[in-house]
């Protein structure tokens, strides 16, 4: 069992743990990002966006968030004036784009996004190839791409963006280092029976390591890609499995917290569950938890983000926020 | 050979036969894989009557808490605004459902 | 569970072997054999089946059927596209009208003796080139525009025929498309300039010529008087020495004539002509509109060519029937219209004086004026004929089976009968379903791997 033991060595390499919290919350709304302070757990700041936000990444210096909104907007955020300051369409040469999954590119200026698309033609549709593509970030022209199968919905750079994992219905790996993007793996998932919806990673959230969850006929397991070396280690739970859409690793890296109508607690020694709470305000997607390990933040779905009480799942405190939400996204202040 | 009992004449009649044959190997592929790609009933919160003791109790409908992610992807076309292609605006017009459903204007 | 499957708009029809089935709301067309035939008369008075519940060899049959959506969920239905808007389409074929006068008085002429009202007139060469020049700059992003001569007599102006060519040719050159140019005339006017012209353009010819010379003369005569079909033959002649291709035929038949048709056809394909297309004569008067006699006359007349057809296909021949070849290569695509043709989608029609109309038929017809040349295209006026149109045969046209491949028949023949003459609406209806029916029968004959079929499949992608 490879991957088994690649998991343990992986989860053994946590970081030390920061003295205080200190940290900065991303409300993914619709319209809205809002910026929570995560010491008071205070709403701090509201960032007006055009559309519903899907996915975000932030460039390394921590300056900017780029945010992508209705799998077609991509703005970008000055994360020291909580402003958008340049925003780019990517449908605005005929084509009509629905990009699923977003990863900034090494080079600073451009991404990855896995993208279908479409227009219409004397009053016919006419679907495009469904690509993982490269844009440019200030005019959204694509630069190059590559063709992938149906349903790919998520990217995760790796290598320090030497390549793309794109998550669909496989695993394809995409080098980026040659003049032309390529598939040059493919490992399967649903094809060895892991179901996956892969929207929710945290990659920055957990210091550069992806977490996802999957289920199979008879469990649920987690998907932990190192983006540094792009190791990949599949960690099967035991026990009945619980209902997630997404999972945060704790700081330590010895605990995780997944969330849908319940927030669990999972023990990645022991590969199983320790402890479910249901979550009174109702279904929700995201999750996130404080650096210092002592706070999770359960989040979007409704409108409402739930701090709890890392050791007791008590609940310590519910926001309403302006609109309903996508996600939770965490960075240092 | 026996005469088919059924043959496509014009090119309007092979291009529905064309579509009918496409349909046997996506059916094929939801009942062999056991668990299909997306969002199944696994991950389901409100669609059928909710098992579970929790939010959204026994519920049959899509609730206030799921409903932008279906609409903004079309997860649930039949039920949801189609947030790619008719009602894009969506979230500008309900961006908060339990606060705006009032607004929802979509057929 | 399995959702309720009910019955597409279908017809059956009598076939050699088995029948026919033909879905009026998709246009498509099936063989199906004696087995299905009988199950689908015995499931066909349900108003929903559940394939799930229906015993034996009949679910199978039944699903059969439901594979080819003749049987399909309520839900099914055919939602009817948004009305095409004219704006959104540019004009890809342009009839000038470039001569609004003519040297013959056919007794059946929709143009009034070629002038379309008013006295005779000639399109200016200079208004005839920026017409044409429009034309290719207002085409977008179309590959072929198509420039169509016509009158009047066009060949009684030929210097607009050739400033509206040369202008065309320049400006598709420039911008790398193809130009189709194609006439219509009469044919007694083919001058050694005038043939010389048609040469160097590779245009495509037309003849309006009615048969014999009994038929053709009885309605087609000099203005002065005296007949032309001796005019119209010695022309097609110089015409076919000078570029070696021979025309089409255009026939035009009063109905007192339509128990000839057999006989015109043959004649004309004995002349040599490349196809001949048979057009009853519209009901521009009131003397015009056939007695039920002559009604049935034309059916049969139509019948016999058609089984001509099915006897020379059967050899891996082409009748040149243009009525037949182009009801079969609309049978053969299965492509469900909206409308019944392309005036003012990407059709329109230009008279001397530089006014578009939304064919060419309509030139003079003040109410049908939809913008000029120095204005531009009225799409607002467009839009609203059309649209008054599609509204008013909606309901006539929605029980109908041939519905989908006719879309309410010919605008000018139906304001001529429900505008001028005062006629319900209809009137021609019931020869459209009879003629498409033997079309349906003629198309279903042909050998499925013939050069015939290959033929017309050919013609149905233009």
């Amino acid at each position: 069992m490879r991957i088994v033991l690649a998991a343990l060595a992986l989860l053994a390499a946590a970081h030390a743990l920061p003295a205080a919290a200190g940290d900065r919350f991303y409300y993914l709304g619709y319209g809205v990002v809002q910026v929570v302070d995560g010491d008071a757990d205070t709403i701090v700041a509201d960032i007006p966006i055009k559309g519903a936000v899907r996915e975000v990444d932030v460039t390394p210096d921590r300056k900017f968030m780029y945010v992508a909104a209705n799998r077609r907007h991509v703005h970008k955020v000055d994360l020291a004036t909580n402003r958008v300051v340049a925003s780019i369409d990517l449908a605005s040469d005929g084509w009509e784009r629905f990009m699923f999954g977003f990863a900034l590119a090494a080079d600073g200026t451009s991404a990855y996004g896995a993208m279908m698309s479409r227009r219409a033609d004397k009053g016919e549709a006419i679907v495009g190839r469904p690509v993982v593509a490269q844009f440019d970030l200030a005019t959204g022209k694509i630069l190059r791409s590559v063709e992938v199968p149906w349903g790919v919905a998520h990217l995760v750079a790796v290598r320090g963006g030497a390549q793309l994992y794109a998550f669909g219905q496989a695993l394809y790996t995409i080098d980026t280092t040659q003049p032309e993007l390529a598939v040059v793996a493919t490992r399967p998932l649903a094809g060895r029976g892991m179901n996956i919806l892969p929207f929710w990673d945290y990659t920055f959230d957990n210091g550069g390591v992806a977490s996802m969850n999957y289920y199979t006929a008879t469990h649920m397991g987690l998907l932990i890609v190192d983006q540094k070396s792009g190791a990949i280690d599949d960690l099967p739970l035991r026990g009945d499995p619980v209902m997630a859409y997404s999972v945060v690793l704790a700081p330590d890296r010895k605990l995780a917290y997944a969330v849908m109508d319940e927030l669990t607690v999972i023990d990645l020694a022991r590969k199983t569950y320790a402890r479910s709470v249901p979550v009174a305000e109702g279904t929700s997607y995201g999750v996130n938890v404080s650096s210092d390990g002592r706070k999770v933040y359960v989040a979007g779905g409704g409108s409402t983000l739930t701090v709890y009480d890392a050791r007791t799942l008590k609940p310590l405190k519910v926001l309403q926020m302006a609109s309903d939400g996508m996600d939770l996204r965490r960075l240092p202040k | 050979m026996r005469k088919k009992a059924i043959q496509a004449l014009n090119e309007k009649a092979r291009a529905i036969e064309r579509l009918a044959d496409g349909e046997q190997p996506t059916a094929q592929a939801l009942t062999d894989r056991k668990v299909p790609q997306g969002c199944t009933t696994i991950f389901d919160t409100g669609w059928e009557t909710n098992p579970r003791p929790t939010y959204p109790v026994g519920n049959c409908q899509a609730s206030a808490r799921d409903f932008h992610g279906c609409v903004g992807d079309c997860w649930w076309p039949a039920q949801m605004p189609d947030g790619l292609t008719n009602h894009r605006e969506f979230d500008e017009q309900c961006p908060n459902v339990a606060r705006d459903w009032r607004n929802l204007k979509y057929d | 569970m399995s959702a309720a499957l009910h019955w597409a708009d279908l017809r059956l029809f009598d076939a050699p072997d088995g029948a026919l089935l033909f879905d009026a709301e998709q246009a498509s067309l099936f063989a199906i054999d004696d087995d299905t035939r009988a199950a689908i008369g015995r499931w066909r008075g349900r108003e929903a089946i559940v394939l799930d519940e229906v015993p034996g060899d009949d679910r199978e049959v039944l699903a059969a059927l439901a594979r080819r959506r003749v049987l399909r969920p309520a839900h099914a239905r055919r939602v009817p596209p948004p009305r095409p808007d004219p704006a959104a389409i540019p004009v890809g074929t342009l009839v000038l009208e470039a001569a609004q006068a003519c040297n013959l008085r056919c007794t059946y002429c929709y143009a009034g003796g070629g002038s379309y009202g008013g006295p005779a007139r000639a399109m200016r060469p200079a208004l005839a080139a920026r017409a044409a020049r429009q034309l290719v700059e207002g085409s977008g992003e179309r590959a072929t525009v198509t420039l169509v001569l016509f009158g009047g007599e066009p060949l009684l102006n030929l210097p607009a025929l050739r400033a509206a060519v040369e202008a065309a040719a320049s400006a598709a050159r420039a911008r790398g498309k193809r130009l189709v140019v194609s006439m219509t005339t009469n044919g007694t006017r083919f001058t050694d300039e005038a043939l010389a012209f048609v040469a160097e353009h590779q245009i495509g010819v037309s003849v309006s010529i009615d048969g014999p010379p009994d038929v053709h003369d009885a309605n087609r005569r000099h203005a002065g008087g005296g007949d032309s079909y001796a005019d119209v033959v010695a022309g097609v002649e110089r015409l076919v020495a000078r570029t070696g291709r021979a025309p089409a035929a255009r026939v035009t038949l009063v109905p007192a004539q339509w128990h000839r048709v057999p006989e015109v056809f043959d004649h004309l394909v004995a002349r040599g002509f490349l196809e001949v297309g048979i057009a009853p004569a519209s009901p521009v008067s009131a003397d015009l509109l056939p007695t039920p006699a002559q009604d049935e006359a034309l059916i049969a007349g139509f019948a016999a060519l058609a089984g001509r057809f099915a006897a020379e296909a059967a050899r891996g021949r082409v009748l040149p029937f243009s009525n037949l070849l182009d009801l079969c290569a609309k049978l053969h695509a299965g492509d469900v219209r909206d409308v019944p043709c392309g005036a003012g989608l990407g059709y329109l029609a230009m008279d001397a004086d530089g006014t578009y109309y939304p064919c060419h038929r309509f030139a003079g017809d003040d109410a049908l004026r939809v913008g000029d040349l120095d204005t531009g295209i009225d799409h607002a006026r467009l839009r609203d004929y059309l649209d008054g149109e599609a509204r008013v045969r909606a309901g006539d046209c929605a029980a109908c089976w041939v519905r989908s491949l006719c879309a309410g028949g010919c605008h000018h023949d139906n304001r001529l009968r429900e505008h001028a003459l005062r006629l319900p609406r209809g009137g021609s209806c019931e020869f459209v379903r009879r003629w498409t029916a033997l079309g349906l029968a003629a198309y279903a004959g042909l050998r499925r791997d013939g050069p015939v079929l290959a033929f017309i499949d050919r013609r149905a992608r233009g």
